[in-house]
């Protein structure tokens, strides 16, 4: 297999079809508007509700659950560093898809089906219990106090080191490359946990932070010491987002836009004729689309300050909420594909991590079925559904937060800012798959 | 991370007649722009029916590559694949034309490179499940040719400048 120049995968879905992309933005405007009109005027999901499930909870907090689940993620992760420390420079070398694909486009299905999974394996708070318990120190406990103010800001520097790693580091599908992030992650994380205990991992680690918030919008939540079966709307309204969700959401949103606009043509002629170095363009780049899903949303929400009773600068972080049923829709249209078929490509190299021919999990002689590939007017439906289905969740979640937040007359004026951020949001999704 | 309910300490009762006139004002907005839009759906639906059956590439104009004949059968299974598209590529100071073209063809397409460059180079073409290579000596042209068997966005690309040349887009 010969390694492409963007990303990992040999194949990309085909460009959304205009007619797709007039549909989404004239249902999602639509739709829009009339959630704004017609829609509840008092909060509906002032209280999480759902089915409180104590036997699925003494499951899940079995000490022999956790334990058995912790070892599986930490053996995964202890092979997959065997193949990146010892395996082949190939692109069947699976370390590429398993950070690429399993790790960050695979916390998504995992942080929606199964909530909090990931923070209850993350194998970094495993390895700093270990060291702690080694230690005979409480891990809970670091040498310094770690200011509540900190939230998750230096995992959204984290997500940005990971988006540019994935879309513009140059060579990022070697090893000598990959070896340099991995390590820096492990030693930036488990020190600093040392340094200010293991709340550290769940503000600084960028898989942790973007699963955990993901897992925000799960059907599974935490309610006190029982785990409930929610409406993931009402769930995802009782969450109090931390500093710097704000910076972690437009990361998310703003790289996986990012990501289709390098695919456009302008894009690739105009750098490709540059003297500029790709690298300067890709994160200029990738900076400005970030910060533009920054100032924007944070300016629309900022609005609502003038019709509410708090300062402006704290609406974002209210309305944060909103923006992930939007990142989830982007996420589910870019790379639904390519976890489906890379994902299927990474479990059969998983047999094999060091390229001599082992087939350790009886999986190396399964071919990757890309029949998916033959259905083009479906990948490209499900796109749209997914677009426009996180819109139209986000808009819900944005009134039900400023019916909540705002006093009833003012609600619409409050928010109208905010949907229309959205929209675009939305619509320049639909261009940028359409990919001009 | 986060337990417990919502902020709701702001709801009050009551909605005033101001709030009345916003949201009559913002019916007709939407209604009107609703219509507008799908205007525009209705008039664009031609466009994507337009897919071409077979397309022939002009060398040295990459601006056009994927003119698409007038009239075309929705799905034509019966290409003639002796009727080939042609991609002309050169190579020149560092420099590749074509430079980031699309273009739109038929699964089934047989696609043949010409491909002259001023130093050695490979040309990649990232096919799914097979990828093409055609390895190119400085000034003497290669040609070489792949088929694109089923659905999908294929980048073309020159390995050794890391550009991508075109992207055919399969469908």
């Amino acid at each position: 297999m010969l390694i492409p120049l963007h990303g990992i995968a040999s194949r990309h879905d085909l460009p959304l079809p205009f007619s797709f992309v007039v549909v989404g933005a004239v249902l999602a405007l639509t739709i829009s508007f009339v959630i704004l009109i017609f829609a509840w005027r008092k909060p509906r999901f002032d209280q999480v509700g759902g089915r409180p499930m104590s036997r699925v909870t003494a499951v899940v907090d079995h000490p022999i659950t956790r334990l058995v689940a912790r070892a599986v993620v930490l053996a995964a992760y202890v092979w997959a560093g065997l193949a990146m420390m010892a395996g082949q420079d190939l692109l069947t070398n699976p370390i590429f898809g398993f950070a690429f694909v399993w790790m960050w486009v695979g916390l998504v299905p995992i942080s929606l089906l199964l909530g909090q999974f990931w923070r209850a394996t993350n194998p970094l708070r495993t390895i700093h219990g270990a060291l702690c318990a080694l230690a005979r120190v409480d891990p809970e406990r670091g040498l310094l106090a770690l200011s509540a103010r900190v939230g998750v800001w230096p995992a959204a520097a984290g997500i940005f080191g990971f988006v540019w790693l994935e879309l513009v580091q140059p060579d990022r599908t070697t090893l000598a490359v990959l070896r340099v992030w991995a390590l820096a992650w492990l030693v930036i994380l488990v020190l600093g946990a040392i340094v200010f205990g293991q709340r550290w991992i769940g503000a600084a680690d960028p898989f942790e932070t973007y699963a955990s918030t993901l897992a925000q919008m799960s059907i599974w939540r935490r309610v006190g010491d029982q785990l409930r079966l929610v409406n993931p709307l009402a769930g995802l309204n009782a969450w109090h987002a931390p500093p710097g969700a704000t910076a972690v959401v437009a990361a998310l949103l703003g790289s996986t836009a990012f990501d289709s606009f390098t695919n456009t043509s302008w894009w690739i002629r105009v750098v490709q004729d540059s003297n500029v170095p790709t690298v300067l363009w890709g994160t200029g780049g990738l900076l400005a689309m970030i910060i533009i899903v920054f100032v924007s949303f944070s300016l629309a929400a900022a609005w609502m300050g003038r019709y509410g009773g708090r300062p402006a600068g704290a609406y974002p972080r209210l309305m944060v909420a909103s923006l992930l049923p939007i990142v989830l829709g982007y996420v589910v249209a870019h790379y639904a594909t390519l976890l489906i078929v890379e994902g299927q490509r990474t479990a059969i190299n998983f047999s094999d991590p060091l390229g001599r021919g082992w087939n350790v999990f009886d999986s190396a002689e399964m071919g990757v079925n890309s029949a998916i590939f033959a259905y083009p007017t479906a990948i490209a439906l499900v796109q749209l559904c997914a677009i426009v289905g996180g819109h139209v969740l986000g808009i819900v979640c944005a009134h039900e937060k400023a019916v909540a937040l705002l006093p009833p007359d003012r609600a619409l004026q409050g928010q109208l800012p905010l949907l229309l951020v959205m929209v675009g949001y939305t619509c320049a999704g639909l261009v940028l798959l359409f990919s001009p | 991370m986060g337990f417990g309910g919502a902020d709701t300490s702001d709801t009050l009762e009551g909605e005033g007649p101001k709030s009345m006139l916003v949201r009559s004002a913002l019916i007709c907005g939407t209604v009107a722009l609703g219509l507008l839009l799908s205007g525009c759906t209705s008039s664009a639906q031609p466009e994507a029916s337009a897919s071409p059956s077979a397309v022939v590439g002009s060398p040295s104009q990459p601006s056009s590559p994927a003119t698409s004949p007038t009239s075309v059968p929705p799905r034509s299974p019966s290409l003639d694949p002796d009727y080939a598209l042609t991609i002309n590529i050169e190579i020149v100071g560092g420099k590749t034309v074509p430079n980031g073209v699309k273009i739109n063809v038929p699964v089934g397409q047989k696609v043949i490179l010409n491909v002259s460059s001023d130093t050695d180079d490979e040309i990649h073409a990232h096919l799914g499940e097979k990828d093409y290579e055609l390895a190119v000596r400085a000034g003497s042209p290669a040609k070489g040719s792949f088929t694109l068997d089923s659905p999908g966005s294929f980048e073309v690309e020159s390995h050794h400048l890391e550009k991508t040349i075109v992207i055919l887009n399969a469908r």
